[in-house]
């Protein structure tokens, strides 16, 4: 669905990603690591087409993305950014409802349905009384759950979401990664950016490491998540503790 | 002004509602304002001989009609303007004249009267210097693709901040002669001004406005976030940019520098009436004409037969309701 063709990236003078080649199909949940300032955030910015890349290509379903009419690209492609930024009084409602817009058509109402699919997605992340509230009276936390609830009320067929749940708590972590899961589970790709490896445990068949100085290693989660990559990628020693029947990543 | 619905939006009836009660006072204050004068006569001029009513009908048509007329189009103008400068930076406080285009038609309409231009190349200068430094402006910074915008501004901020110096240089250098008539130009004065290009740029301006306002909602809420949802960004934001200076420099060429409409008007609706730009626009340009017409009621009748500057009344009024505004937000960051 997704693909990266010799993507090299770069942030101002640093080079931060080589000859990047990646197939994201359907049903598919990446989840991407990194150091600080690795890339991530620009990988993502790249695989939505707004950031360009130095060399090679990303592709939607074949055709290169600058090439995809942007009403049909937003379709099939959500992009959930780290900042949100808040200049105008909006309620939750609203800024969730602007998932719809590229269905609605020109100078049409939001519909029963599209308040209806709204509501229901805040539900899904506990925001359902929420709803009426001013985007500036949210915490952090809870921000991040309607940038996210917006991205899947945009019902695209890939989600590239940048650290959706890196202010959430405990619970709320847990419960947007069973959303993700479910978008998996249903045949959504979702892309991931995350610190926290064992956040493949919730959802992720696939990994990304991104090393930060052009090297990278993508592959099924089986393959890529092991301590001495971990501990490569992180310039630290890490553990795997076994519990539950799985593997849990911990700082050695 | 808490009607809200179960989901905390204002219902969009009861927005639709307050948009008539704005149409509904502008009638009124039309009607105030073709009424009321300092020309001494009342309406029961109307009662009275031939002669008495001829006169007071010719005042109506040929003095306060195309006057209100003007002011409400330069009103809406302002109005829409500062809405869509406060969209396009990202600030719900900015102002029509922050990115230099009224800078530029004040050196334009300034230079012309230094000349001895008469009213109509007057017009025609500020114009010309309105849209010079909208040229100037979109060359410096037309590629700025960065997300804060801050080239555009700050770009926009030094044009207008040359232009106050040019304009000052003018000034200072003008024989005193000329003096009066260039000070009043930069007050702002409706009198005698003509109004039918400044609703024809508002007919365009509003209507293109509006058309687009529902991916200008959009664009409210974040570059990234509109390109995302398929937005050509960058291309909406030079049509947010263009419209918003060809508004300014049609009201600025119609009736000189008045300030705090575009700033005022905007902010305190979008107050009673959310962000939501499909009422939020009409609502500006409603609200705009309603409050320079009001403005320009009270600068001919204050101290009628003295006419003041309407500029200068709008300030005396705009800047204390503006600070009340901003003290009602104290507690929140705008």
């Amino acid at each position: 669905m997704l693909s990266a063709h010799g993507l090299a990236l770069q942030q101002g003078e640093r080079g931060l990603l080589a000859g990047l080649e990646l197939a994201i199909a359907p049903g598919e949940g990446w989840l991407i690591l990194g150091e600080n300032g690795s890339g991530k955030s620009t990988l993502l910015a790249a695989l939505a087409g707004w950031h360009l890349p130095v060399a090679g290509e990303v592709r939607l379903d074949g055709v290169r993305l600058p090439a995809v009419p942007r009403r049909q690209r937003a379709r099939q492609l959500a992009w959930q950014t780290q900042q949100d930024e808040q200049a105008f009084p909006q309620s939750v409602l609203e800024r969730v409802l602007s998932g719809r817009y590229p269905y609605r058509t020109h100078w049409q109402w939001e519909s029963a349905a599209d308040h209806a699919l709204a509501l229901q997605q805040l539900a899904r992340l506990d925001l359902a009384g929420l709803a009426g509230r001013d985007l500036a009276t949210l915490s952090g936390g809870e921000r991040r759950r309607v940038a996210m609830a917006t991205a899947l009320v945009q019902q695209a067929d890939c989600l590239l979401l940048d650290e959706p749940l890196s202010q959430l708590d405990l619970r709320h972590q847990q419960q947007a990664l069973q959303v993700l899961a479910e978008e998996v589970a249903g045949g959504r790709a979702v892309v991931l950016v995350s610190h926290d490896p064992n956040h493949a445990r919730g959802f992720a068949t696939h990994a990304l490491l991104l090393f930060g100085d052009g090297r990278w290693l993508a592959g099924p989660v089986a393959d890529v998540l092991s301590t001495e990559n971990l501990g490569a990628l992180y310039h630290h020693p890490v553990r795997a503790l076994q519990a539950d029947g799985g593997r849990w990543f911990v700082p050695a | 002004m808490t009607a809200q619905n179960a989901t905390g939006n204002l219902a969009l009836p009861v927005r639709i509602r307050r948009l008539l009660l704005l149409g509904l006072l502008l009638l009124l204050a039309v009607a105030a304002s073709l009424t009321i004068g300092s020309s001494g006569l009342g309406l029961s001029a109307l009662q009275g001989a031939d002669e008495e009513r001829r006169a007071l009908l010719a005042v109506i048509v040929d003095l306060r009609l195309p006057r209100a007329l003007a002011a409400l189009a330069v009103g809406a103008l302002l109005a829409l303007a500062g809405c869509l400068q406060q969209l396009l930076l990202r600030n719900p406080l900015a102002d029509p004249y922050i990115l230099g285009t009224s800078g530029g038609a004040s050196v334009g309409a300034l230079l012309a009267l230094w000349l001895g231009a008469g009213a109509l190349l007057v017009n025609l200068a500020a114009g010309l210097g309105a849209l010079t430094s909208i040229v100037v402006v979109f060359a410096l910074a037309g590629r700025d693709h960065s997300t804060t915008q801050a080239r555009l501004l700050l770009t926009g901020v030094a044009v207008a901040a040359f232009c106050g110096a040019v304009s000052s240089l003018l000034l200072s250098l003008a024989p005193d002669g000329l003096l009066r008539g260039m000070v009043f130009w930069l007050l702002g004065d409706l009198a005698g001004a003509g109004w039918q290009s400044a609703a024809l740029a508002l007919a365009g301006v509003l209507g293109l406005a509006l058309w687009l306002a529902p991916a200008l909602n959009i664009l409210g809420m974040g570059l990234q976030h509109s390109y995302s949802l398929g937005l050509s960004v960058h291309t909406l934001r030079w049509i947010v940019y263009g419209l918003a200076a060809l508004a300014t420099a049609a009201a600025v060429t119609t009736a000189g520098m008045i300030g705090f409409v575009g700033l005022i008007v905007p902010h305190a609706l979008r107050l009673w009436l959310g962000q939501d730009l499909r009422v939020l626009l009409p609502a500006a340009a409603l609200g705009g004409g309603l409050v320079l017409l009001l403005a320009d009621l009270l600068a001919r009748t204050a101290l009628a037969p003295q006419q003041l500057p309407v500029g200068a009344v709008m300030g005396l009024m705009g800047v204390p309701v503006f600070l009340w505004l901003l003290q009602q937000r104290a507690g929140r960051a705008c």
